[in-house]
């Protein structure tokens, strides 16, 4: 049977017209004449005419033929025939072992179907070079091919469904190098979107020919597809949200039941899902205790629900204990005019955990500390005595709130070399705090920093404060502001510093000084600080099966999990323990839950039925051959034509 | 056939007509007649046989060998020439036609002949003899001669044997016949009625008129479509350059041909080209042809 790997470029054999087209173009003008001795010249020119039109019909046949065969050579051109016992191309047969081949079908799983193809397929090429490859996890292969294919039937039998994606990119490289050259490289699957991720056929080398084998697959299925917390940084005593994502990859309405555990709270959330829709349940608590949370989605009431799997994904909540706090002044921190007091107030109040430190003190806290701990800095007598304890704590990914009461505050510049996010302009007299100019300006409310703040346009209103004068330093290009007075002075401004955060807010928080305490505007600005200052963790609560974590971990039953190179791999889904108590959770990639097949020839790949026809051919691309009668057709013209005599032009 | 405009006048001493051979004619002259009778030059003696008259007995003969013998003469006549133009369509070719070089040298042959005190016909044909005007001698001949010569027009398909069998039939006296003809035809087939005048006592000139792409087929006319303008043959499409060879050779071997059968016929066979002037090509014949008279 011949086949085309190109077809579209069979538009070149339009080309084979070429010669016919030249010829017409480029034929001499025949000019009439009457001439008496016609006789004479039919004569003498009966032979040589006759001879002349079989050379011009042979060039003309073999300039069509060489372009024809070129164009042919062009459209890849292939001969398919049955595999002939003890000879042909290596073949190489890549089973799909990820998550989504555990999808039902009729049934029975694709992965049993794709196994059962595999040996029919090993069965058809006996005696040929073949190897196999398993893209689960692990990934497994039989090696360089051979035409011993005992040990191939050996792996498949003893192969496993995964629970991972299969990198299916990589097996079908280490497919291709095992070929190690030219060959048939077939892969079974279910054409599900995972299937297909990374998968670039043209950066396979040159000679392997890629097949897809529909293992069968496609059905609906839905899955909890991720696990996340909000906030992101969880402390114990404050709120927290756990979502569960779901997504309904059927093609029906699903009416479902997600159950959420944390430890032992559950909830039941029901959530109505269209087709192709995604939704999420969520569960509220408070966490009292610090450590790792187990958390855990489960799934019920789908309908033909293809995959199970994915009904049910377990993560782990990392609780911090409470905030540590450090309020750091040089003043009175009783003095209920003064700065300190309205600070520890504020902490308290936002759920963190503040205690008073002076300048000396400093370096002393730190170092005890063990979470992340938030300075802040007010009314300090000598900035430059704090200055290397902050450097330190922005190093380790603390955060500073930079709180500006007197000019000693606003002179820190510099720490450790990193410029402040703003520059001391002036001071403001008291004629401008007399003529309203004190007041707030403009508030980016959409900051996660200001987002309690955005349900007070009131307060934030009436808000005014003594303060300097700051504008921006150019020198810290990545500062932003948050917020300006009226008079277009910096009230607030944040930029990174190290790993962790530099705050700076340039109001007084002596009572005397300012109406914050009026609005509570402290408060609600310390309750966002944990989560805006320090970096959020991962999004999802789980990682994905596959994923690689240092250090030495064991299942949940007590089973150590192998270590490689210091790190070891989560093969399946669950929750895993490291030696010093560290949760982990692995869970089924969300990719692998969408069932739906995708079309193969977006890739330019054809794919065969596995349950159908599946008698393996050999394909036998025919360009070489092609091209060589080109060069043959030409060659033959350049020898041949000459000695039958030159053309008429 | 377009006008004569200008009629090549022959020399009377250099190119003088002479016949080869004896040809019956109307008029005492210098040519010897193949007749004997009352002329003045003795041939030969024959027996006597009753009826003869007894003024021709040589006496003397008789009283040497004691046999009766009849004197017979040779008789000098004027020469009776009859100018043969071939007429069919193929003459209607070459630079100038062949047709035109035709009737120019008829009508320098007819002014030699008359100046010569001899009497001139014309004949002309494609495929059978259609003018054919009476003797006419003098110089008040030739306005009627050059006239007749005017108004031939090729035309038609040639067919030489039957024109000559139809002139031989059409002469009542032996003459000079000058045949002014293309000659393609085969020619095997005019070698019976050559033969048949010659053998009729005739004297026979064949002038072969033909154009010189027709001797040998030019390279530069590329590829052409061929038409016969007798259309005896069908079109042909060919490429000179490639057919020059071929062509040249069989052309070659058809003037041989037609040399051959004139020889055989014992007439006088001369090539001609259209591109020669008339003058010229006939001075050079009838050079060839005085030689070979002394």
């Amino acid at each position: 049977m011949i086949g085309l790997l190109a077809p579209w470029l069979l538009a070149g054999t339009l080309l084979g017209g070429l010669p016919l087209v030249i010829h017409w173009l480029t034929r001499a003008r025949v000019i009439p004449r009457r001439f008496p001795a016609l006789a004479f010249l039919l004569h003498a020119d009966a032979g040589r005419a006759r001879r002349h039109r079989w050379r011009d019909v042979l060039i003309l046949t073999l300039r069509t033929v060489a372009v024809l065969a070129a164009a042919l050579a062009a459209a890849g051109l292939v001969w398919s025939g049955a595999a002939a016992s003890g000879q042909g191309r290596p073949v190489a047969i890549v089973v799909d072992a990820s998550a989504s081949m555990g999808q039902v079908v009729a049934g029975a799983t694709a992965w049993s179907r794709a196994r059962a193809t595999a040996g029919r397929m090993l069965a058809q090429v006996a005696g040929r070079p073949a190897t196999v490859v398993v893209s689960g996890l692990p990934q497994r292969d039989g090696g360089a091919v051979a035409t011993d294919h005992g040990a191939l039937r050996t792996l498949l039998a003893e192969a496993e469904l995964g629970a991972g994606d299969g990198d299916p990119a990589g097996a079908l490289a280490t497919a291709a190098r095992l070929l190690g050259g030219p060959g048939d490289l077939l892969y079974i699957t279910d054409l599900s979107r995972s299937a297909l991720a990374g998968v670039d056929p043209a950066g396979l080398p040159a000679g392997v020919h890629l097949e897809l084998v529909d293992a069968g697959g496609g059905g609906g299925n839905c899955a909890i597809t991720g696990l996340s917390a909000e906030p992101g940084v969880v402390l114990a005593g404050r709120a927290v949200t756990v979502s569960a994502r779901v997504a309904n990859f059927s093609a029906v309405n699903q009416e479902l039941r997600v159950q959420i555990r944390v430890g032992a709270a559950a909830h039941v959330v029901p959530v109505t899902l269209s087709p192709g829709g995604i939704g999420t349940a969520t569960m509220t608590l408070t966490p009292e205790s610090s450590g790792p949370h187990v958390v855990s989605a489960e799934l019920a009431g789908a309908t033909g629900d293809g995959l199970a799997v994915d009904d049910q994904r377990q993560g782990v909540l990392e609780v911090l204990p409470a905030l540590v706090a450090v309020v750091v002044g040089d003043g009175d921190r009783e003095d209920p005019n003064g700065p300190l007091r309205p600070l520890l107030a504020a902490c308290a109040a936002a759920g963190l955990t503040p205690h008073a430190s002076d300048s000396a003190g400093l370096a002393a806290e730190l170092a005890a500390g063990s979470g992340p701990a938030l300075v802040i800095t007010c009314a300090l007598a000598d900035g430059a005595v704090v200055a290397p304890s902050l450097d330190r704590l922005l190093v380790a990914g603390g955060a500073w709130l930079q709180v500006i009461h007197s000019e000693a505050d606003a002179a820190l510049f510099e720490v450790g070399g990193r410029p402040t996010p703003v520059r001391l302009a002036a001071r403001v007299d008291v004629s401008e705090q007399e003529a309203g100019r004190m007041l707030l300006g403009q508030a980016r409310l959409e900051h996660p920093l200001l987002a309690d703040l955005a349900g007070q346009p009131a307060v934030l209103a009436a808000l005014a404060a003594y303060r300097y004068r700051l504008t921006p330093n150019g020198q810290a290009a990545d500062a932003q502001v948050l917020a300006t007075w009226k008079d277009g002075s910096i009230a607030l401004a944040e930029r990174p510093a190290g790993a962790g955060r530099w705050l700076v807010l340039n109001a007084s928080p002596a009572a005397a000084d300012t109406t914050l305490a009026q609005g509570e505007i402290l408060p609600l600005l310390m309750h966002r600080v944990p989560d805006a200052l320090f970096p959020a963790r991962s999004g999802d609560l789980a990682r994905d099966v596959g994923a690689w974590l240092p250090g030495t971990w064991s299942l949940a039953n007590g089973s150590a999990l192998a270590v490689l190179d210091g790190r070891v791999r989560l093969e399946a889904p669950g929750v895993f323990r490291a030696l010093g108590g560290k949760l982990a959770a692995a869970a089924v990639p969300a990719l692998e839950s969408d069932l739906r097949p995708i079309d193969p020839g977006i890739l330019g790949l054809s794919s065969r039925s596995a349950d159908g026809a599946t008698r393996l051919v050999e394909r036998r691309p025919l360009w070489p051959w092609l091209l060589a009668l080109a060069a043959c057709c030409l060659l033959v013209e350049g020898l041949l034509v000459p000695r039958l005599g030159r053309g008429s032009r | 056939m377009s006008a004569l405009a200008a009629i090549p006048r022959l020399s009377a001493a250099d190119l003088e007509l002479s016949a080869r051979r004896v040809v019956e004619g109307l008029y005492a002259g210098r040519h010897r007649s193949p007749f004997t009778g009352s002329a003045v030059e003795f041939r030969d003696h024959r027996a006597y046989q009753p009826g003869d008259d007894l003024r021709a007995v040589d006496w003397k003969a008789f009283a040497r060998s004691d046999h009766l013998l009849v004197r017979r003469y040779q008789e000098e006549r004027d020469l009776p020439v009859v100018l043969l133009l071939d007429t069919s369509a193929s003459l209607d070719f070459g630079t100038p036609t062949k047709a035109d070089w035709c009737a120019q040298a008829a009508a320098a042959l007819a002014l030699l002949v008359i100046d010569q005190g001899d009497r001139v016909r014309v004949a002309a044909g494609a495929a059978e003899l259609v003018v054919l005007t009476p003797n006419a001698g003098g110089p008040a001949a030739m306005p009627a001669l050059t006239k007749v010569l005017a108004g031939l027009t090729p035309a038609g398909r040639g067919d030489l044997p039957a024109l000559l069998s139809g002139l031989a039939a059409r002469l009542e006296r032996r003459a000079l016949i000058v045949l002014l003809s293309d000659l393609l035809t085969e020619a095997t087939a005019l070698a019976q009625p050559l033969a048949a005048l010659t053998g009729r006592g005739h004297d026979l000139a064949v002038v072969q008129v033909l154009d010189r792409s027709e001797v040998s087929l030019p390279t530069d006319w590329g590829r052409s479509r061929f038409t016969d303008p007798e259309g005896v043959v069908a079109e042909l499409t060919s490429d000179t350059a490639l057919a020059k060879p071929g062509y040249d050779a069989a052309m070659a071997a058809h003037l041989e041909a037609c040399r051959q059968v004139c020889a055989g016929c014992r007439c006088d066979h001369q090539l001609a080209l259209t591109e020669e002037q008339v003058g010229e090509s006939l001075g050079r014949w009838l050079a060839r042809r005085q030689g070979r008279r002394t």
